[in-house]
């Protein structure tokens, strides 16, 4: 808790908790759909595919069955708006500073490094389980569905095994 | 009632896009606002250093779980005008666990990652290049692989019911389990110091008499069991109900249930009105027991099977409590002809006892009905029909 953070303190998480709750509310009862984010992210990697061989990714099993325009879908646009929503908070609350986040005494280059198998980790296991910290943790236990609780529940034990390895980047 | 995007299907229309633009706007800039910009104060959970990832999440789920359970109670909408994610339990628990793996590593998942990345983390702009890499990978990995992506298909699976408990009630138990983790949590960053705990103030009194007033409201409005099913404009005509018992769409003939269900191509439900104690003594396999009172409740799971049979004794209540799904727009309710007494007659007795002249394929279907129905195959409880009840 006690690392220097630059610009206006955080909102109280409580208050962020229940203003985040009354949007994912507000997707259920307008899109009819929760949130997402991996969802968009994974069209995003389809459409970056059809761009190097689309041939390729039009006969595969998975993206091809997502057609050659795979950014034309809603989650796409959500990610979209995470970006700006973020980027307009970020802004107004002098939050924004260019850094490798990271413990004082770990490189940069070692941190980037399990950002990057993290990512390819994350982006993997989230087209397994059909969703991603969002769409399956928050949206799926919002909706008390089986699979949503058990890969919330699944996450933080995945997380807290293997917690102890990467500790060292985040040593000051 | 209010329909979704999801419900009229346009899921895939500019306007569709548009809003999912606003309600993701939302989205960042709460994620933002909770400090999820910063992965160090992400992974703060994995070392109990910083809880606010738990704090936010269940005020979040807490939130909207209740949210839709007054929206659902008060009738302002159709649990189906929601998607529901489907369950896939192998599929889940194995992706979570990885899932769990890559988000300590990283100190990101997904969506904080944009967020961090518009904050100017470089380390939130590498991880969602790896997360586009590892979309790819998925891509080619999935034939390799489908069988873990549909290990554990439960469909349309909800865990209050698996725990067999009703919405309202469960979603109290969760508020509770919320309210406790959050204090819990905060004990945690205080270094267990009671004495700190008063001196914070970080409103969660207040937060947690709020949530635990709204859960127990919505336990309420879940038990009373009328309210969410008021006869409300529906949109219905009374002409349009009728036309359809002129037609004779109200009902089905047992023969056909019969065939249906052996058939196994439609998703059917057969819905027994019967007491609990006729219902135990025999049924026929494959229905559940439907109270009447409740039926129109009970009967909301099944809204997108392609049937709902209703079933008694005799045609009468099924043909009164279809009169009373038509008002709520079951399409799919049928009454199955003549009740369980014509099931008996017509589908399970004994070639031998029947007057009329059979071919020999009718004597052969009843007979594959006579083992499908009463034999070990699908049988559930007494294997014995009851003598003739009462309606």
């Amino acid at each position: 808790m006690n690392y220097e953070q630059p610009g206006n303190p955080y909102l109280n998480p409580y208050l962020a908790g229940f203003l985040l709750g009354l949007t994912l509310l507000a997707s259920f009862l307008i899109l009819g759909t929760g949130l997402g984010a991996s969802g968009g992210l994974a069209r995003l990697s389809a459409w970056c595919g059809l761009c190097i061989n689309p041939e390729q990714i039009l006969n595969s099993e998975y993206f091809g069955a997502w057609g050659a325009q795979p950014l034309k879908y809603y989650l796409v646009f959500m990610l979209a708006g995470i970006l700006v929503g973020g980027f307009v908070s970020a802004v107004l609350n002098r939050r924004v500073r260019i850094q490798t986040e990271r413990g004082a005494s770990y490189s940069a280059g070692k941190r980037l490094l399990l950002a990057l198998l993290g990512g390819i980790i994350a982006g993997f296991a989230s087209r397994l389980a059909r969703g991603c910290t969002s769409g399956m943790a928050l949206t799926g236990t919002a909706l008390l569905t089986t699979g949503g609780v058990a890969f919330l529940l699944a996450t933080f034990a995945g997380g807290y095994l293997t917690a102890y390895i990467f500790r060292r980047q985040w040593h000051d | 009632m209010i329909e979704t995007i999801y419900s009229s299907n346009s899921l895939s229309s500019v306007n569709a896009f548009l809003i999912s633009l606003v309600i993701g706007a939302a989205f960042g800039w709460c994620l933002e606002q909770a400090g999820f910009g910063s992965s160090r104060r992400l992974a703060g959970i994995f070392y109990f250093r910083d809880m606010a990832v738990l704090k936010v999440m269940f005020s979040a789920v807490v939130t909207a779980m209740l949210g839709l359970g007054f929206a659902f109670s008060l009738g302002v909408i159709r649990p189906e005008a929601i998607y529901i994610p489907e369950t896939i339990l192998g599929a889940q628990i194995l992706g979570g666990f990885i899932f769990g793996i890559g988000f300590v590593m990283s100190g990101w998942c997904p969506g904080t990652a944009v967020v961090g990345a518009v904050s100017g983390k470089f380390d939130a702009v590498v991880f969602l290049f790896g997360a586009i890499l590892g979309s790819y990978a998925f891509n080619y990995a999935y034939p390799l692989i489908e069988p873990f992506y549909t290990w554990g298909d439960l469909g349309i699976s909800h865990i209050y019911q698996v725990a067999g408990f009703e919405f309202g009630d469960f979603a109290l138990l969760v508020t509770v389990v919320a309210v406790i983790a959050f204090w819990i949590s905060e004990l945690i960053e205080e270094g267990f110091s009671f004495r700190r705990i008063a001196e914070r103030s970080s409103g969660l009194w207040a937060f947690s008499v709020f949530m635990l007033i709204g859960a127990v409201m919505v336990m309420a409005l879940g038990r009373s069991g009328t309210t969410g099913y008021k006869v409300v404009e529906t949109g219905i005509y009374a002409s349009e109900v009728l036309s359809h018992v002129e037609k004779g769409e109200d009902h089905i003939e047992p023969e056909q249930v019969a065939r249906e269900l052996i058939a196994g191509q439609k998703r059917i439900v057969l819905a027994d009105l019967r007491t609990r104690q006729e219902f135990d003594e025999w049924h026929i396999p494959g229905s559940v027991h439907v109270p009447v009172t409740n039926a129109v409740k009970v009967l909301e799971r099944y809204r997108d099977y392609d049937l709902v049979v209703l079933v008694s004794n005799g045609p009468v209540h099924p043909g009164q409590a279809w009169v009373v799904l038509q008002i709520f727009g079951y399409k799919n309710a049928r009454v199955m002809a003549d009740g369980l007494h014509g099931f008996f007659e017509r589908v399970l007795k004994p070639v031998s006892l029947r007057m009329e002249v059979l071919s020999h394929s009718q004597v052969k279907e009843i007979n594959h009905w006579r083992t499908m129905f009463l034999g070990s195959g699908m049988a559930v409880g007494s294997a014995s029909p009851p003598g003739v009840g009462t309606e």
